[in-house]
């Protein structure tokens, strides 16, 4: 109806980790991953997602 | 943090609303979750494994993309699901308490702030707006309208090589800067547009090009609070600015309605557990 809109199956996943992973309340529960944690897994994920040269340049610059 | 979490139950937060949503259909499609009530609000939670969400085990899972992407969408389909008859504020993923005791103090200590937060996202929802460009036809449409551009091209067609080459050169530095500045303008334009249509915006960082490709590189990655009787108006503005900025390869995506999760700060994010 409104090419505009992503429709669901748009979404992708990048989308979802950008939002859960990345945002929302942090609080610290009794027991969590730290949020330096968090942002180095997001980092780890976008090269899972990345192509071969994203992957090599954040590589190098995370670990 | 030293907790031993074996064969034990952690309590795993999703979101935080006013009043008890009914759960019901997330129960069906994803097991048993349940309310923690204090001082006026209501968590959702549910019990998850502390060998998977425990340390070691999440931290060993969160290396596994297949995992990571099913726990995230458990997480966010829980949240969307409670988001259609509750106003929500939305936890980032992996929230986790050793007991409901703790999520209750949680509540009771930031209750304040939780109330005034679910107050003002009454009624409104997070739709997100990237935009992309394909940057060969913003090079050729910029080029076209340049005039100092299309002079040079002129007086680079007329030269010797030799001259020529240096021209070249001369030409790519032009256009290099009248893109790069074109690009801040078209993301400036955007965002000032759509904010006339809504209730608060954010400015998120821009993805690498990787992960989006297809789309061409992303300019702008950006999210709009936007109140619910002004939906229609929002998405009319993405189109008709879509409509304007096709011939210039420029793409606005839109994505939603989403869970506040951009628009969930808190003065004070860290309680001594």
């Amino acid at each position: 109806m409104d090419s505009a809109v992503a429709t669901e199956k748009d979404v992708t996943l990048l989308e979802l980790l950008d939002r859960v992973l990345d945002k929302g309340v942090i609080v610290s529960g009794d027991i969590v991953i730290s949020v330096a944690d968090v942002d180095l897994i997001y980092v780890g994920l976008r090269v899972l997602l990345g192509s071969i040269e994203t992957m090599e340049r954040l590589r190098g610059s995370a670990v | 943090m030293d907790v031993d979490t074996h064969g034990e139950h952690l309590v795993y937060l999703y979101c935080v609303t006013a009043q008890p949503p009914n759960l019901d259909e997330a129960r069906d499609q994803f097991g048993e979750l349940y309310c923690v009530c204090e001082a006026g609000l209501c968590a959702v939670v549910s019990q998850v494994q502390a060998g998977e969400f425990g340390q070691p085990g999440l931290r060993r899972n969160l290396d596994d993309l297949g995992w990571v992407a099913a726990e995230t969408t458990r997480h966010e389909r829980i949240v969307e699901m409670v988001c259609r008859d509750r106003c929500v504020i939305p936890f980032r993923f992996a929230t986790l308490f050793t007991a409901d005791e703790s999520v209750q103090t949680l509540l009771r200590a930031d209750c304040e702030e939780f109330t005034a937060l679910l107050h003002q996202l009454d009624s409104k929802a997070e739709w997100g707006v990237k935009a992309y460009c394909d940057p060969e036809t913003l090079r050729d449409c910029v080029c076209t309208r340049d005039g100092a551009i299309s002079e040079l091209d002129e007086t680079i067609r007329l030269a010797s090589s030799g001259k020529a080459f240096l021209l070249r050169k001369k030409r790519d530095e032009l256009a290099k800067a009248a893109l790069a500045g074109r690009t801040d303008q078209y993301a400036e334009r955007i965002v000032e547009v759509l904010h006339g249509v809504s209730v608060e915006t954010r400015i998120r960082r821009v993805l690498p090009r990787g992960p989006t490709q297809g789309h061409g590189a992303m300019i702008l990655n950006s999210a709009f609070l936007v109140g619910e009787d002004n939906t229609r108006r929002f998405l009319d503005t993405v189109t008709t600015l879509n409509e304007g900025y096709a011939e210039d390869g420029v793409v606005v995506e839109c994505s939603g309605p989403w869970p506040p999760y951009n628009f969930c700060d808190l003065a004070k994010k860290v309680i001594d557990g």
